[in-house]
């Protein structure tokens, strides 16, 4: 999932920096073979990520301008947070992880994890399931999730927040 | 109207003071968390004791007053510092 979701960022990036890139110069640049470029496009084009434009001679692919809702919105606030953005792509990849095993797999402490887990639960983005004494943790919309992680770019002020965050609260850079 | 170069120097610190303050206050937004928002105010306060510092540049007139403003923040800030590290949420 992960390694999809890198590649569809790539051609999502690379389609954003040159606007009506035509789809052998996206083969040459992303070098990448031509059944897996057409796949992810169509993936990026079913998701209204892009859309194609045929000029006679090229296909042209340009990136759609997206507004986003409210739960997007808040979906994006938490992308931002480098703590949760880790915890949700380790989920994507393996729901139904427990506290521990997302901790030992993001590199951070389970009580920063434990905190992060429940301002995800509270905000609707993630399920917990009690089993016993352990909790499980799942993505409620994976699809909504991976949408948005392929739009989303770390700014400079995002690394400046989450630089004094870390700073202050003595956690991992992670 | 800048003679002195501690005056300067004092304002530069007041302007990084203030955007270690939007930095901070951003950092209390995204994360709720009430050690931030006294960072926040910490590095507020510390920004207006810097301006207060180098004010004569601005307000010759005004005398003792900015002095007295000033130590005043100084004691804030550092109270409000300790208060942010004994701050656990």
């Amino acid at each position: 999932m992960e390694f999809e979701l890198e590649t569809r960022r790539r051609i999502y990036e690379q389609i954003k920096k040159s606007p009506g890139i035509h789809f052998r110069e996206l083969e040459r640049r992303l070098q990448m073979v031509v059944g897996n470029l057409q796949y992810h496009l169509q993936y990026l084009e079913k998701k209204n990520m892009i859309r194609a434009l045929n000029d006679g001679d090229y296909v042209r692919y340009f990136v759609k301008d997206r507004s986003l809702s409210e739960t997007e919105r808040k979906i994006m606030s938490f992308l931002r947070r480098s703590g949760c953005r880790h915890i949700l792509l380790q989920l994507l990849n393996n729901p139904g992880m427990n506290n521990k095993e997302i901790s030992q797999a993001v590199g951070l402490s389970p009580s920063t994890v434990s905190w992060n887990l429940n301002k995800l639960v509270e905000a609707g983005i993630i399920e917990r399931e009690k089993i016993g004494r352990i909790s499980k943790f799942t993505v409620i919309d994976p699809s909504a999730i991976a949408e948005l992680l392929i739009c989303y770019k770390e700014s400079f002020l995002d690394t400046l927040v989450d630089g004094f965050i870390e700073m202050w609260e003595f956690k991992d850079s992670k | 109207m800048l003679t002195e170069p501690d005056q300067i120097i004092q304002l530069i610190s007041s302007l990084l003071a203030l955007i270690l303050f939007v930095v901070s206050h951003l950092a209390y937004r995204r994360e709720r968390r009430k050690k931030l928002f006294i960072l926040s105010l910490a590095f507020f306060f510390y920004s207006a004791m810097n301006f207060l510092d180098a004010a004569d540049i601005f307000f010759p007139q005004a005398g003792e007053y900015p002095e007295i403003w000033g130590s005043l923040l100084n004691f804030v800030v550092l109270a409000l510092f300790f208060l942010s590290m004994i701050t656990n949420e």
